[in-house]
């Protein structure tokens, strides 16, 4: 009997793909190893009263249960969390359309405005907190000289009188501070994917729109904001997700620690303490299961809400 | 000359047939602190050629306290790391070697038995004083001649140094400076005579007459106080506040600080409260771990510990650190005063260390510590009474963390 033999099409198309996988298979292995496999592990941890050393019991989700009932600093957490991404999320998406707009103008010096804002986007956040711990500085800070200075002058001296915020040592003002840092930080970025949205839109539309006799606003309401929704959505997601993983500011500007009273303790900060100062890993992979399931269910909303208004052009 | 290579050949060869035992000591001691430990490690490996001991620098506390995690939880520590008190009794007790019977009985009496507690988890020793430090007033001389001795004195002058040169409301000058973190409430509350927990630590036990008082004082203090996050060092050089209490370990930035703004400036021992003057013991331990180490290498560690605590060392460590020298027999040594006469400001860092206390060992002390914070915290932004703080974080440790 003749040896059966393979198609030699399926063949080649079999070794191509072997090939294929051959390049992906070293970042497979480090996906794998360092991002797959710890989210499973974790998991695993989160069931278990996990101490460094010593035993380890099964406990199913008691530690779940612990973090949804009775944990005072995991909901003060969520609820600063809460507060950050709601604040820093919408500011800097409103700011970054506008600095967009204003990028896109025929203005002067347009090129370096572009990379100025840029550079707050890629200076190392550590570099960035330390900086502003500086500004925050209640006594020697340049935003409170800038507001007292503002404030000073007519016509804001007529109706405000302005003493100095102790920006990182009054609890009020911890995630207000955190806020700042984050859109001063992401502004630059957003803008830049903005512009590449505007630089899309066909000129056709505002053509047609002028020969309707549409005024300025009627162009951005119906034209610029619509065709620019898929990137406000891909921002809007991207920053969102983001803004509930806000660590490291916190851990800079209130050194090491969660801020007055705990008042800037963020979810991943909690985490982090949970895990490496009370040595809890079972409680902490809990906490990061429910920050991923948080972050999870509000993005799934966004998207089934995208629907109805984000227009992906014709 | 011959005889000079012969002899040369002969001790390296003696040096080789030892077993050469080789440590690995994990540390977070960087600058000026890892020279001085450096050098005395030299000096203990030239007189014990058997062993090699490889300090490894891995960063600050906190990464140091990451990469033992990591290590024993792949069971590979390393043979000796420092520690917190706090760290080894949430983790890593179990893994760590009982060194009773291992250090001589007359060195372990010739350290402050305060200090010697923070090593002792459930009546085992597991580790050993090593980078100490506790708290002391700095002042500036131009401005405080004599440094004030009580809680009183310390009020009124910096109450008198307060100055508002141009009258914009805000002070160009204070006469302490103020950080809010949980050794400020402490301190105070057990200079007035407070007990942290009752006898089985099943309760905690602040909310007497000594919180309040020592809560109360510092309110009285903040009004005339910069309040501030950051460390107090740059402030205090800059002359911009004329007193300060603050760790030893701050010493060197103090010095900096001062040299730069020009500042003269000196050290004395804590002003004395209702009972008495005492400061907390901070800073870390050594201990070596059991897990994942041979008989040899853990002898080998316990000798490289002895020898840190030996006079030499002992003196040489305080001496090029900055942290205090904790060795009673070390203390009263003419080296060691010879030393502070050339070096004015070490003074009262001698005197402190044996006026001290530390805190009580427990699993949750990092979070109870934490909740001591927040208070502090709560009280001094005017959020809450002395009063109300105390049995607010009386209650939350309580419940949430000693079991009632």
């Amino acid at each position: 009997m003749p040896k059966k033999r393979l198609d030699p099409k399926l063949r080649r198309r079999l070794g191509e793909n072997v090939e294929a996988y051959l390049y992906l298979l070293p970042v497979l292995l480090i996906l794998g190893m360092f991002t797959v496999f710890p989210l499973f592990r974790a998991f695993y941890i989160s069931l278990f009263r996990w101490p460094v050393v010593g035993e380890r019991e099964f406990i199913g989700f008691a530690n779940y249960l612990r973090l949804m009932t009775r944990d005072r600093d995991f909901w003060e957490a969520l609820r600063n969390t809460a507060y950050y991404v709601a604040g820093s999320v919408p500011i800097t998406l409103v700011l970054a359309t506008g600095v967009a707009v204003l990028l896109n103008a025929r203005l002067r010096g347009r090129v370096i405005a572009r990379s100025a804002f840029f550079i707050s986007y890629i200076t190392p956040v550590v570099a960035v907190s330390l900086v502003w711990r500086w500004i925050f500085h209640r006594f020697y800070g340049l935003l409170n000289y800038g507001l007292d200075w503002v404030t000073d002058r007519p016509p804001l001296a007529w109706w405000v009188s302005f003493s100095p915020i102790d920006w990182l040592n009054e609890p009020r003002f911890a995630i207000p501070a955190l806020i700042i840092i984050g859109v001063w930080q992401f502004v630059g970025f957003q803008a830049i994917i903005l512009l590449a949205g505007l630089q899309n839109i066909d000129r056709q539309y505002y053509d047609a729109a002028k020969v309707d006799g549409a005024n300025a606003w009627h162009v951005v309401r119906h034209i610029t904001v619509p065709l620019l929704t898929p990137q406000i959505f891909f921002l809007l997601i991207i920053s969102m997700i983001g803004a509930f993983q806000l660590f490291i500011p916190v851990f800079i500007l209130f050194v090491g620690g969660p801020g007055p009273g705990g008042a800037a303790r963020t979810i991943v900060f909690y985490i982090y303490e949970t895990a490496f100062y009370e040595f809890r890993m079972g409680l902490a992979s809990a906490a990061s299961y429910i920050l991923f399931a948080i972050i999870f269910v509000l993005t799934l909303i966004q998207f089934r809400f995208s629907r109805r208004w984000v227009f992906y052009g014709g | 000359m011959k005889s000079v290579v012969l002899l040369a050949l002969v001790v390296g060869i003696s040096a080789l047939g030892l077993a050469q035992v080789e440590i690995e000591f994990w540390h977070a001691m960087r600058g000026g602190h890892l020279e001085t430990l450096e050098m005395i490690t030299a000096r203990f490996m030239e007189e014990n050629p058997d062993i090699t001991v490889n300090l490894v620098l891995k960063g600050g506390y906190g990464d140091l306290n990451m990469a033992l995690i990591a290590a024993v939880a792949a069971g590979d520590p390393p043979t000796m790391a420092q520690f917190y008190a706090d760290w080894v009794a949430a983790a890593y007790q179990p893994a760590l070697l009982p060194l009773d019977g291992l250090i001589p009985e007359d060195v372990l009496n010739d350290i402050p038995e305060a200090l010697l507690r923070t090593g002792i988890f459930d009546g085992t020793l597991l580790t050993i004083p090593f980078n100490k430090s506790t708290l002391i007033l700095f002042y500036n001389t131009d401005l405080v001649p004599e440094p004030p001795t009580t809680w009183e004195e310390l009020l009124d002058r910096a109450t008198a140094l307060t100055v508002d040169e141009d009258g914009d409301g805000t002070p160009d000058r204070f006469g302490f400076g103020l950080r809010p973190y949980p050794e400020m409430f402490t301190f105070l509350f057990w200079q007035a005579g407070g007990q942290f927990f009752n006898e089985d630590m099943t309760e905690c036990t602040i909310n007497t007459e000594a919180g309040v008082q020592a809560l109360n004082f510092l309110l009285q203090l903040k009004e005339v106080s910069l309040f501030q996050r950051g460390f107090l060092s740059g402030p205090f050089g800059a002359g911009r506040i004329a007193m300060y209490i603050g760790s030893v370990a701050g010493i060197p930035f103090v010095a900096r600080a001062a040299e730069a703004g020009g500042v003269s400036w000196n050290t004395a021992v804590l002003p004395k409260g209702p009972v008495n003057n005492d400061s907390v013991y901070m800073g870390t331990n050594v201990g070596v771990f059991a897990m994942g180490s041979s008989e040899e290498e853990r002898a080998a560690a316990v000798r490289y510990i002895n020898f840190l605590l030996s006079p030499w060392a002992h003196l040489e460590w305080a001496k090029g650190t900055g942290y205090i020298p904790f060795r009673h027999s070390v203390i009263t040594s003419a080296e060691w005063q010879a030393y502070l006469a050339e070096d004015p400001t070490r003074v009262a860092v001698t005197e402190q260390a044996f006026h001290g206390f530390s805190y009580p060992i427990h699993r949750e002390f990092f979070s109870i510590r934490g909740v001591w914070g927040e208070m502090l915290e709560y009280v001094l932004l005017g959020e809450m009474t002395p009063e109300e703080a105390l049995e607010w974080a009386v209650s939350v440790i309580n419940e949430e963390y000693l079991g009632g």
